[in-house]
């Protein structure tokens, strides 16, 4: 039963894959990258290898956004893959976060601070407390303007730290420095 | 001092790149969800729940952000500090001036971004 899922799983990405997207409307290509993602994510939730990453060339680094704002998931999964080589990923919900990261193993991670399930700090001290994801690389976002934020979450692991709303050119920089 | 503008769309574009249609997807997902979110924030203000209050006073920062509307973003902020703290303490005056700012905002969206965009 759940290698027949993952298979058809793998054929609805494959077949997603082929869909030519530069003619579409900027809705119609949102929803094709939401719909590759949810393919690859019941891919890697049964347990198959993280689709997305697998079918990508190897020099695409994969972020996974978690971030319960639906603009900023909107509008980076459409302009990070146009100004970098990202494939990106979302997340509305820190809590299924880190069982993600262990599944789909991203580049890095780009959090919000302040979500109602779970702040960006307490994730991101969870992600470094777990031997599979302490070295996951992780980007906080945060619009909140309190110094000691900043302090606490640089001096908690995260690689970086970005003011929102955020500067798409600004953001690609720092993620391909943090990655090299 | 001159008033500082409600609205900065060019620094709209800078952030989003140029991408003039995301710009305008936006626009139009402010206007379908900023009542929401404002009705939120006077929610907690009547409910007097300071981390409701700060949660929902924050969300809508965010949104506001987005357009650059620093004069409601700091009015927000103030809100978002207030529930910070654990305090709802003239926060009721604090909204009223937000819903009028942020009323302002949603007109001037529509006139200098969807419909010129059309």
């Amino acid at each position: 039963m759940t290698e027949a899922v993952k298979q058809l799983a793998l054929r609805l990405k494959a077949k997603l894959d082929e869909v030519q997207d530069r003619d579409l409307s900027l809705e119609a290509k949102l929803l094709l990258t939401e719909a590759r993602t949810i393919a690859a994510e019941i891919t890697a939730t049964l347990g198959g290898a993280p689709a997305v990453l697998a079918g990508q060339p190897a020099r695409k680094r994969s972020v996974l956004i978690v971030d319960d704002d639906e603009d900023v998931q909107r509008t980076l999964t459409y302009l990070l893959p146009k100004r970098g080589a990202f494939e990106v990923f979302t997340l509305s919900d820190p809590t299924q976060a880190i069982a993600l990261i262990k599944a789909r193993r991203p580049d890095i991670v780009l959090m919000d601070l302040m979500m109602p399930q779970m702040t960006g700090f307490e994730l991101l001290q969870r992600l470094k407390a777990d031997p599979e994801t302490s070295s996951v690389k992780v980007l906080i976002g945060s619009s909140r303007s309190y110094d000691k934020d900043r302090v606490a979450v640089l001096e908690s692991g995260a690689h970086d730290f970005i003011a929102k709303p955020y500067n798409v050119p600004e953001l690609v920089l720092r993620l391909n420095h943090i990655l090299g | 001092m001159a008033a500082q503008r409600l609205l900065d769309l060019d620094g709209v574009r800078e952030r989003l790149d140029n991408e003039d249609e995301l710009v305008a997807e936006l626009a139009r997902h402010f206007i379908e969800r900023a009542p929401g979110q404002l009705a939120a924030v006077e929610a907690a203000v009547e409910r007097a729940d300071a981390k409701a209050l700060e949660f929902a006073a924050h969300s809508f920062k965010s949104t506001l952000a987005i357009f650059g509307a620093f004069p409601a973003v700091a009015i927000a902020q103030a809100l978002e500090d207030l529930g910070h703290a654990g305090k709802v303490d003239g926060a009721a005056v604090k909204f009223t001036d937000l819903a009028t700012l942020a009323r302002q905002l949603e007109r001037e969206i529509v006139s200098t971004i969807l419909e010129q965009m059309r």
